[in-house]
């Protein structure tokens, strides 16, 4: 029987957009084991080889990219994949888990994990035994036709390696280091100041080594936006990653030491043992002192290396982030979705152990909440939920959920109507109700509209909404309905905005003829003719990208509203917890604060006459 | 900087960056550092720099001593790692001054001593020194709870797992100690100790008490019966080779004893796991389970501690619950769900990153492979995993293709079992067991649910599960419908549509028949088939998507019979749902897919061609027709492969029909061309010969557009070139053999065709060797080009009388565009004009006696003509073109090989030319050359000259005449077909460029009684011409005068030619010269050949 093998890393690059190597690492030890993993499994036929030099990385990196761009940069077999590639294999995962070929040397490194961050590409090559680098490589050159009826075996394969998505965490962490934003959850709350991360609590805002760290300003004020990177702070590294946050090029020497500060600590031999980076951070800068005197009975788990000594106190946020799309059609149903987590901060002494109970109202059907590793979650009642854990240091995420709250209509709701009366004019009117059938202590602080036109340039709007202020820009509307300060109370208002929107005359480069233009396709019976653009089917004819993989849909195919929303002082789910109701082990008195906050994610209001995308809702 | 200690100059900081740069960058550059600094001397100073300065670049060079610790080391091993450990031992102890000596240090240098002890393979070649190090470290982590440098000690745990590791066994003396430590240790580094202990632990289980043992010898490892230094390594490590440390370590049996001493290291192992780190609890689970086995351990003993974890939105903890779950599923026997169901909400969870919900999906996949029993797991839960609208396009494809496995497998199973419910009969996952939506389809009828049908206006929605699946999974990305084709959408799509076709035959097996039969009578796929065949009618720009999924599947050997289903679907319920109009073009590539197909009959997609092709025609009636031209190759294009794939006599009768109306009524000249081609091909090239085409595949029409065509028609070029895929580049036979006549024609501008197709196995015909089957209509299509045209009519003689006896022909006479195909039935055979008078009885007289002159070809006795030509071989091409197919890679070859055979000078042997016509020219007997040597190369050829004017005789070349019996009088193309062996004696054969036959190759004598003297010739010819003349007055020829300023004969005054045209027909020409021009009267019993002879005569002039 197979060993079955934790995590550990042979080697990681980093490259810069120019495919440059700007840092990498290799593990000396790790190599090792490789080196005698291939000589003891002769059978597998792989022959050691050493890991090439920075610059021959670099190059079977831009070779691959340069094969992939020319599979228009995806990761499934088309006609023009080769057989001994990734695309050969015919699965999307391989634009994450890809493998990298030395032509010449005839070798392979599989698995490379790739993680884009910035300008920055992270690629991470773990551990695995001969035998799966065989059964990968085999699955490159399969001279089938590819797909599901093999893929089972990259499944299996997945499933088997650990190191694997241990190096996903790894690149994903490195990521966060290298472009300077190792940060932890931002807390809100309304009046200390002090409401820091961990290191306000250990190490005062000293001078980190972890230049982005020293960098961060303190969140006092959290941004709605910021707000909303909490939530989907992962779920956004993908697509920052992509759009490019304009965030760093290069790497100066102290993002270097910085990583080579955090790899030493984090994985000295390769092996990782705790990728948090601000809890290593701390024990670099700042290091132990007597007066950190272990305790006595229990014992401190890995996780928290400090202690917490000062005034105790605890904080619990609620952060729920609203995901809806919305159609205004009798025939197809609205999906709205909630995505949320509960954060929270435990300055607490010693060690003890938190016992809370939350309220999840059956009516908003909470599917899989999952919890932070130090928490264990034993009853399950209901509408409620026990959850006991053993607070880490600083803030942090206690538990995530998803919820569909049918008992709570959404907080924005209403139709956007748009249809082209020329070519270069539409004519549109938005009807929204706000905050129907919610009340105190619930308010709205933010709303507002965005219209993009990615494809017409707009020249000039007409129409006055009946609340808010109208600004735009050459691209899209924006309607801020609720201007900042005054918050919305719960009492429900409709407002509208009828109005002409005018655009620049379309330059149309005229079809060339093509054989299939001369009928149209019939297939139009559900769509109807009011498309603020024409997109026609087939190769060409219009501006439409192709979306990028790790998009959910063509966003500039579609007409829509897309609404940015701020709720304070409670949820849409209903979840909420007492803070009377907080016990803790040993017992103490401890201040307790309990907040709420609902954002918007994508909340889009499809064009009531135009296209729309939809899916069928899952049911489980 | 003043040299030191003898060992060279110091290195600068700008040194140091660029040795670092340099040690990254190659080989070379390493070793030129290395012949200037020897290795111990860099360690030397790279040891200075860390531990006595303040240098910027230490964290570099502590990273730059474990990568190239080998390197540097080299054969000093001893003095190399003792330099290390030495200063190792120094700064340990030193304390920490928070600038030069720093916890961070310390820790850094322990790891890279210990990194360079273990890649340098101290243990075999530095044992004290390892020893020592050892002996640091394990003292090190001896004190535990001491508040400063805890961290520190942690990481010394961390060096001593690596160098047990390495060394398997290295440390198993020490366990006692180590387990003691490990109780003992109460910071956050604990985790660290408790790891080093199951590492300890996991060598002991794995490597050392392998031998299972039924005695109780207790082996109490856990009581520490020795100090913990000094310590040496064990003689078996020490005796052991590099890297197969594990192979030396000495079996010990695993008493009853042994096992309870190691299961109570397990039991203290796994208290409190929830303390380690997410990577601890994965090292340490990993180690762990790899004890259990070895110890035999039920799973059930870390169910309980860790499968709780799967809760934890880490997905490295998640992983650990698979892990454990993958290899004691025994286990979880009735939980499976809990796990099942996580992974369903981990795939949907938008606050993990993208790539962990790919991996959710394949964390699914790979646990239904788990599954011994072939029954599904996750099938019966697939509507959870529909994809969301806002789901990236790239977890919608992974979704996708887990719902194809899914469909799959519903769709084998429910031929078993009659019905298989879709929504799980499971309870949901925590906290609400309630239905998780409103309940949609409660309220409105199946019919009514949203799906692809319903995008695609296909009707009803399927109602068996598999198909559902696919129905409702494939609508979020159904924007396809209506996007570019380049869109993402419609890539997922068509990534999803071939997995839903292939998961339900895997290709690790043979795929059987009968498992292939079981999924096309699925529903599944018949769903399948619906969606394609409507999105192929409605959504015609999706051809080329759809053309390359069946290529995919044809291309599979496992799923090669699907795509032929698939094909046959196309062409049972595509073709007739497609309209003749404008937009068929669309889909000519799918039905050059069908046409290829052998066992798919080509008549539908022909007729439905015939179709387009006259709407076509008429809508464009008048039009120059080249707008036209591209349609038209494309259908011709088709045409060829159906010619090229099918049975001729079961494609006759609709090929002939789409081909004749394309070469009459097609406004494009070289469509039309081409059309007539292929006729002749399909009319004259007999069915096995077609089959015989088929094994030279395409070679054989590629020859269609190589040079011996050219001279045919300039504007014959590949008619579907564009279309056909790029072939490999074939050597041309052609084009370095040559075979060219030695007279040229003097008309060779144009060509005619005539096709007398007597398809009759017959008597009369003599046609033997053209082996259709099947009685076939005679057609003639006769075009002479731009010369006008005559109604003319056949003159009938005797013989011709004797042969309209014996069958009925229909002749098919087709001079007017305009007219339809026109039937001409009958015989034409006009009785024979009664004898009258003495003059007409005195002619009959002449004619009878000249008509038994003329042997009969049907007894084989035929009149031939002979054609003279040259036979040469080029070498010299031949070696030049080999090179170019062989690559530019190798021109280093082509020079060698060239030159090389310059002296060889290469030859053929054993040629044979084959030859065929038209039918028209009878059997033509091939011509043997036993020997053939190549041309002269171009630089020898003036010396070879010289040599070769010797004896007067062209030595490089061969004559070789062409005997033809023609059966009708007209102009042709003799195709020569030729097989030689080369030099390597292999058998090479290909076509030669054809031989144009022209009408002044048929100009001759008329024979003449054996009883009429030499000198009575001119008389007899005269009779006879007169003869004939009366006889064809009636209906001849009244072609205009036409000006001859010369005759050959020169002078004035009335030139009469009699000229004969095998096999029994006659030209005669009477000229009346004038001053400034010439009347030319022709009349000839054979009318078409005038159009030739126009040309002829015309030629003549032109060249004179």
């Amino acid at each position: 029987m197979a060993v079955v093998r934790g995590c550990s890393i042979r080697a990681l690059w980093i490259l810069n957009h120019n495919s440059h190597v700007v840092f990498s690492r290799r593990f000396p030890t790790v190599e090792r084991q490789w080196q005698q993993l291939c000589e003891n499994q002769l059978e597998a036929g792989i022959k050691h080889q050493a890991i090439p030099f920075d610059a021959e990385v670099a190059q079977a990196f831009m070779d691959r990219k340069h094969s992939e761009e020319l599979e228009q940069g995806r990761g499934i077999r088309e006609a023009l994949s080769q057989e001994g590639s990734d695309s050969w294999v015919d699965d999307i995962i391989t634009r994450q888990v890809t493998s990298l070929q030395f032509s010449p040397k005839g070798m392979m490194l599989w698995p490379v994990l790739e993680h884009v961050r910035g300008s920055f590409y992270i690629l991470v090559l773990p551990l695995v035994e001969p035998h799966h680098l065989a059964a990968y490589h085999e699955l490159c050159c399969r001279s089938d036709c590819g797909g599901a009826a093999t893929n089972h075996s990259l499944s299996s394969l997945l499933l088997d390696l650990p190191c694997i998505t241990g190096a996903l965490a790894v690149a994903q962490v490195l990521g966060d280091v290298v472009s300077g934003e190792v940060v932890e959850p931002e807390m809100l709350t309304v009046a200390a100041p002090s409401m820091g991360g961990l290191l306000d609590s250990i190490a005062g805002g000293m001078g980190m080594g972890i230049s982005g760290i020293a960098a961060r300003a303190k969140p006092v004020a959290v941004p709605v936006a910021a707000a909303a990177n909490a939530v989907a702070a992962a779920a956004a590294t993908a697509t920052s990653a992509i759009t490019g946050s304009g965030g760093k090029v290069t790497l100066k020497s102290a993002d270097k030491e910085a990583l080579r500060n955090f790899i030493s600590g984090a994985m000295p031999f390769g092996t990782p043992l705790d990728l948090n980076p601000i809890n290593l951070a701390a024990v670099r800068s700042t290091g132990f002192s007597s007066l950190d005197v272990p305790p006595t009975e229990l014992k401190q788990p890995a996780w928290k290396p400090y202690l917490y000594r000062g005034k105790q106190r605890m904080v619990f946020t609620v952060l729920e982030e609203v995901t809806a799309a919305l159609y205004d059609r009798d025939d197809v149903e609205d999906s709205i979705s909630l995505a949320g987590q509960l954060l929270c901060r435990a300055d607490m002494e010693g060690l003890p152990e938190i016992s809370l109970q939350l309220h999840c109202p059956s009516s908003s059907h909470f599917d899989a909440i999952t919890f932070h590793p130090c928490a264990q979650a034993p009853e399950q009642g209901v509408d409620k939920q026990t959850i006991s854990f053993s607070p880490p240091l600083g803030n942090f995420v206690l538990a995530r959920y998803t919820a569909l709250p049918t008992s709570m209509q959404p907080p924005l709701q209403g139709f956007y109507q748009l249809s082209m009366i020329s070519e270069d004019e539409g004519a549109f009117l938005i009807r929204m109700r706000l905050m129907v059938g919610y009340k105190a202590p619930l308010v709205m602080e933010q709303c507002a509209l965005s219209i993009p036109f990615p494809q017409r340039r707009i020249v000039a709007v007409e129409g006055t909404p009946s609340v808010g202020t109208l600004s735009t820009t050459e691209h899209s509307m924006e309607w801020k309905i609720i201007v900042s300060g005054r918050g919305l109370a719960s009492k429900s208002t409709e407002v509208t905005f009828p109005g002409t929107v005018k655009f620049a005359r379309k330059l149309t480069p005229q079809g060339n003829g093509d054989a299939f233009k001369d009928e149209e396709s019939d297939i139009e019976s559900n769509l109807q003719n009011s498309e603020y653009f024409d997109v026609k089917p087939g190769n060409g004819g219009t501006g439409l990208q192709a979306a990028e993989w790790e998009e959910p849909l063509c966003w500039e195919a579609y007409s829509y509203a897309k609404a940015s929303i701020k709720l304070v002082g409670g949820t849409m789910s209903g979840i909420s917890l007492d803070p009377k109701m907080v016990a803790v082990y040993p017992a103490v008195k401890v201040p307790c604060e309990f907040s709420a906050q609902v954002v918007s994610g994508e909340y889009i209001f499809w064009n009531s006459l135009g296209r729309y995308p939809h899916a069928v809702l899952p049911t489980m | 900087m003043a040299a030191e200690k003898g060992s060279g100059k110091l290195l600068l900081v700008s040194d140091w960056e660029q040795l670092l740069q340099d040690f990254r960058t190659s080989h070379d550059l390493q070793h030129k550092w290395l012949t200037s600094w020897p290795g111990l001397t860099i360690i030397d100073q790279a040891l200075q720099s860390i531990t006595k300065k303040e240098s910027p670049l230490k964290p570099q060079l502590l990273n730059f001593l474990e990568e190239n610790a080998e390197l540097l080391v080299g054969s000093d091993t001893v003095a190399g790692v003792s330099m290390l450990v030495e200063s190792l031992r120094n700064i340990l102890p030193a304390p920490v001054d928070g600038s030069l000596i720093t916890h961070t240090l310390k820790e850094q240098m322990m790891v890279m001593v210990t990194t360079v002890a273990i890649t340098v393979d101290a243990i075999h070649n530095a044992t004290p020194q390892l020893e020592m190090l050892t002996e640091i470290l394990l003292v090190f982590i001896s004190r535990t709870n001491y508040a400063a440098d805890r961290h520190v000690r942690a990481t010394a745990c961390e060096c001593l797992r690596e160098l047990e590791l390495a060394h398997p066994c290295l440390l198993h003396v020490c366990v006692a100690h180590v387990f003691a430590l490990c109780q003992s240790e109460r910071t956050h580094a604990g985790q660290s100790y408790k790891i080093l202990l199951t590492v300890i632990l996991h060598n002991m289980a794995c490597h050392m008490y392998t031998i299972k043992s039924r005695s109780s010898g207790a082996q109490p490892f856990l009581s520490i019966t020795i100090p913990l230094v000094p310590f040496s390594v064990p003689p078996f490590l020490a005796a052991s080779s590099p890297r197969q440390e594990s192979l030396s370590v000495p079996a010990k049996e695993l008493t009853a004893g042994s096992l309870k001493e190691f299961k109570r290291a397990v039991a203290y192992l796994l208290q409190r796991s929830e303390l380690l780190t997410e990577f601890g609890m994965l090292e340490f689970v990993a180690r762990f389970i790899n004890i259990a086995r070895a110890l035999n351990l039920h799973g059930s003993l870390l169910k309980p501690q860790f499968s709780s974890l799967v809760h934890t939105f880490s997905p490295v903890l998640c992983h650990v619950v698979l892990l454990i779950y993958s290899q004691f599923m025994d286990a979880f026997e009735g939980d499976e769900d809990v796990i099942l169901k996580r992974l369903f909400y981990l795939c949907r969870e938008t606050h993990q990153p993208l790539p962990v919900r790919l991996l959710g999906v394949h964390w699914l996949l790979g646990v239904e492979n788990l599954q011994k029993d072939k029954h599904s797991v996750i099938a019966p839960l697939a509507s959870g995993l529909y994809p969301l609208v806002f789901d990236p396009l790239s977890l919608k494809a992974a979704k996708l293709v887990a719902l194809a496995h899914c469909a799959a497998s519903l769709a084998s199973s429910s031929s078993s079992s009659s019905s298989s419910p879709l929504v799980s009969k499971s309870p949901p996952l925590t906290p609400n067991p309630q239905p998780k939506l409103k309940p949609k389809t409660s309220s409105s009828p199946g019919n009514r649910r949203v799906g692809l049908y319903k995008v695609l206006a296909i009707g009803d929605s399927p109602v068996d599960p598999a198909s559902r699946i696919l129905d409702e999974g494939l609508l979020c990305v159904s924007a396809f419908t209506w996007l570019p084709s380049s869109s993402t959408e419609t890539y997922t799509t068509f990534h999803a549509l071939h997995k839903f076709l292939t998961a339900a035959i895997p290709h690790q097996n043979q795929s059987s028949a009968l498992e292939v039969a079981a999924f096309t009578d699925s529903s599944l796929f018949k769903t399948i088939q619906l969606i394609l065949v409507k999105m192929a009618l409605k959504l015609r720009y999706l051809v080329p998507q759809i053309l390359a999924l069946l290529d995919r599947l044809m291309e599979c050997n496992t799923h090669q019979s699907l795509g032929e289903h698939l094909l046959r679907t196309f062409n049972e319920d595509l073709l007739p749902e497609l309209e003749p109009n404008c937009n068929l073009p669309a889909y000519f590539p799918l039905i050059e897919r069908l046409a290829e197909n052998v066992d798919i009959p080509p008549v539908g997609l022909l007729g439905l061609l015939t179709i387009y092709v006259r709407k076509r025609v008429e809508e464009h009636k008048g039009d120059g027709g080249l707008k036209l031209w591209l349609r038209g190759s494309q259908v011709l294009g088709i045409c060829r492969t159906v010619l090229m794939h099918h049975k001729s006599s079961r494609i006759f009768q609709s090929l002939s029909n789409l081909l004749s109306l394309m070469c009459l009524f097609f406004p494009d000249l070289e469509v039309r061309d081409t059309a007539r081609l292929y006729l002749r091909m399909l009319i004259s090239v007999p069915g096995n010969r077609i089959q015989e085409m088929l094994s030279y595949g395409d070679e054989r029409v590629e020859e269609v557009n190589a040079p011996q065509y050219t001279n045919v028609s300039s504007l014959l070029h590949s008619p579907s070139a564009a279309g056909s895929q790029p072939r490999q580049p074939l050597l041309l036979v052609g084009a370095y053999i040559r075979l060219t006549r030695e007279n040229s024609l003097l008309v060779r501008h144009s060509w005619s065709l005539v096709l007398y197709n007597t398809f009759q196995t017959g008597v009369d015909g003599g046609y033997k060797d053209v082996g259709l089957v099947g009685q076939f209509s005679k057609i003639v299509v006769e075009e002479v080009s731009e010369h006008p045209k005559e109604e003319i009519k056949l003159l009938k003689y005797g013989t011709d009388q004797e042969k309209g006896g014996s069958s009925t022909k229909g002749v098919i006479v087709i001079d007017n565009p305009s007219s339809s195909f026109e039937d001409r039935e009958g015989p034409h055979s006009e009785p024979v004009r009664r004898v009258m008078d003495a003059r007409t009885s005195e002619i009959l007289g002449i004619l009878r006696q000249h008509f038994e002159e003329i042997p009969d070809f049907r007894n084989g006795l035929g009149v031939k003509i002979n054609i003279r030509c040259q036979l040469r071989f080029m070498g010299e091409t031949l070696q030049r073109m080999r090179a170019e197919a062989d690559g530019t890679s190798d021109s280093e070859d082509l020079v060698d090989v060239y030159s090389g055979n310059l002296e060889a000078w290469p030859a053929i042997y054993a040629v044979v030319i084959s030859f065929t016509s038209t039918g028209l020219y009878g059997q033509i007997p091939s011509v043997h050359v036993p020997f053939l040597l190549s041309e002269a190369p171009e630089r020898k050829l003036q010396a070879l000259r010289v040599e070769a004017a010797k004896d007067d005789k062209d030595i490089f070349s061969e004559t070789v005449i062409i005997e033809l019996e023609p059966r009708q009088p007209v102009p042709t193309l003799v195709d020569a077909k030729i097989i030689f062996s080369d030099e390597d004696g292999t058998s090479v054969s290909g076509q030669l460029d054809s031989i144009p036959v022209g009408i002044e190759d048929l100009f001759l004598r008329a024979p003449v009684p054996v009883d009429v003297l030499p000198h009575n010739y001119s008389d007899y010819y005269f009779t006879l011409f007169d003869a004939l003349f009366e006889a064809y007055q009636s209906e001849g020829g009244g072609l205009g005068p036409w000006g001859l300023e010369e005759t050959t004969k020169g002078g004035l005054g009335s030139f009469l030619v009699l000229i004969f045209l095998p096999p029994r027909y006659h030209l005669l020409l009477k000229m009346e010269v004038s001053d400034w021009s010439t009347l030319v009267r022709i009349r000839t019993d054979h009318w078409p050949c005038l159009a030739h002879v126009d040309e002829f005569l015309e030629a003549l002039i032109m060249s004179r």
